[in-house]
């Protein structure tokens, strides 16, 4: 069974394959600015995508970019279960006086914002396990070349 | 008044079982309150001085890390400030809490090992504060504080054995199996505080499984270790974190820059992986990766732990030997097909939609 690094890598260099096949070689900034932007989706997509649905996080990811891309319109702040889940997070009890930290990582983990604070915390460490491997091993690589 | 608590050092915890069925626990916790204002007031004892900032400096230390709702406990710091760190004020309180056997208790608990605590310096002293309000509690969050307070190795032990103990035991006799070196306040805020309802029990699962979690956080986070109490850790996990995800944009925008003049083939990056399949396709392999992984100058400290992780596959390279590499891409789009025929289609189209949307 593939690694989940291996699963990531394969697919990110796909899609960064795929990128400079359609992409000209104009050097623009805007096109160079349009092309970091989609080697960044491209890089949390296929991280996302090699985790699978296990993972909340992972499951948000996806989720914003197939929302981004077929309904721009859509919020999913507003659909249902995101209200009962935001509802049942703000009922937890609020022993933590670090609300403003737990805040904060809800905001950067994506998907936090309907955890609760343990679940956060799991999360969280998945999040940050795969970010490593996201940021440092196929694209040094890449620019190893 | 410490010569007079130090005389009576026998007295068993049931006296102070009984003295504290006497008394309520708030009431307690008032008049030690009020010995406390009246203690700063008298500077009685040369380490009087030291009292002071400490109360003043543990008390605020000591509020944000309480994660209970329930008022009567805050008031607990400044009885497990008194209890723990100055025996002294315990025993100038024996007086007026009518019983020797509190200073007794109080002194025995605040014997040796508290004596080597309030030695050892100011932030053992917190710790040892911190860690044993919290034994006040009914919920008794001992790795929290154990993981904060490098002092939990002392009172490490002793917590433990009251975790275990008030865990399981909601009635008075947990006083009595305790040893005595165990603070007597403990005894009382066991026992009043086993509000064992659901409730409260629920909330020390739940927080023992956070700081359990925490724990695992800190591990992962480099840097973690140094910073100690829950707030100071999540900046860190955070501030991680948002180092990461830049990295990743960085690296991103090096990419877009860079690549339209770099061409390079997949089966390139797979080397390492092969191993995986070749059990099954005897191909031979050839690795015409570098074998020396040159990483960007980005080794802040905040990934040096990913960059060792990084690492360490690459350095597998080497080792591979082989053939051409044509063989290498059918083989691994096979296996990969068939790991992950469920998987590709769905990626796919998702690029698909990426590419074909603009995405922006």
């Amino acid at each position: 069974m593939p690694s989940i690094k291996t699963r990531f890598t394969y697919r990110f260099i796909r899609a960064v394959q795929k990128l400079n096949k359609n992409r000209g070689v104009s050097s623009s900034m805007k096109e160079t600015y349009r092309r970091y932007h989609m080697i960044r989706v491209a890089s949390y997509a296929s991280m996302a995508s090699a985790v699978g649905s296990k993972r909340a996080w992972s499951q948000a990811v996806l989720r914003k970019i197939r929302n981004h891309t077929l309904h721009r319109d859509l919020k999913k702040k507003c659909g249902i279960h995101a209200l009962i889940r935001r509802r049942k997070v703000s009922e937890n009890p609020r022993n933590n006086l670090n609300f403003h930290q737990e805040n904060d990582l809800r905001k950067l983990v994506p998907g936090g914002e309907d955890m609760d604070f343990c679940r956060l915390l799991n999360e969280t460490a998945h999040y940050i396990k795969c970010l490593r491997t996201q940021g440092l091993h196929p694209k040094t690589q890449l620019l190893e070349r | 008044m410490l010569r007079c608590v130090a005389q009576s050092t026998t007295s068993s915890p049931e006296k102070y079982a009984v003295m504290g069925m006497d008394m309520s626990v708030l009431e307690k916790q008032t008049a030690v309150l009020q010995r406390l204002y009246q203690q700063q007031e008298h500077s009685w004892q040369p380490q009087e001085a030291n009292i002071n900032p400490t109360i003043h400096q543990n008390m605020p230390n000591l509020q944000p890390a309480k994660y209970d709702q329930c008022l009567d406990e805050i008031s607990l710091p400044s009885f497990a400030i008194s209890g723990r760190e100055q025996q002294q004020h315990i025993g100038f309180a024996c007086p007026e809490l009518t019983s020797g056997s509190v200073s007794a208790v109080s002194n025995n608990s605040s014997k040796t090992k508290h004596d080597h605590q309030i030695n050892s310096g100011m932030l053992k002293r917190e710790g040892t504060v911190s860690n044993s309000t919290r034994k006040r509690k009914a919920e008794f969050d001992v790795e929290e504080d154990c993981k904060d307070k490098g002092a939990e190795r002392e009172a490490g032990e002793v917590q433990s054995d009251i975790t275990v103990k008030t865990d399981r035991e909601t009635s008075t006799d947990t006083s009595s199996k305790e040893s005595i070196q165990k603070p007597d306040y403990i005894h009382v805020r066991a026992r009043r505080g086993q509000a064992t309802d659901s409730h409260s029990l629920a909330e020390r699962a739940r927080r023992e499984k956070i700081s359990k979690k925490m724990k695992y956080l800190q591990d992962l986070v480099p840097g973690c270790n140094k910073v100690t109490g829950k707030a100071g850790m999540l900046d860190e996990i955070i501030n991680y974190v948002q180092s990461l995800q830049k990295q990743v944009e960085f690296l991103s925008m090096k990419l877009a820059a860079l690549n339209p003049r770099l061409d390079f083939s997949i089966d390139d990056f797979f080397s390492k992986e092969i191993p995986a399949y070749i059990a099954s396709f005897p191909t031979q392999l050839q690795v015409s990766n570098p074998t020396s992984l040159q990483y960007n100058p980005l080794q802040e400290g905040a990934i040096s732990c990913g960059v060792d992780i990084a690492m360490s596959p690459s350095q597998m390279l080497p080792q591979k030997e082989g053939s051409s590499s044509v063989p290498i891409t059918e083989v691994y789009h096979d296996s990969s097909s068939a790991h992950q025929a469920r998987m590709l289609p769905t990626w796919d189209s998702e690029w698909q939609n990426l590419f074909s949307a603009g995405f922006h």
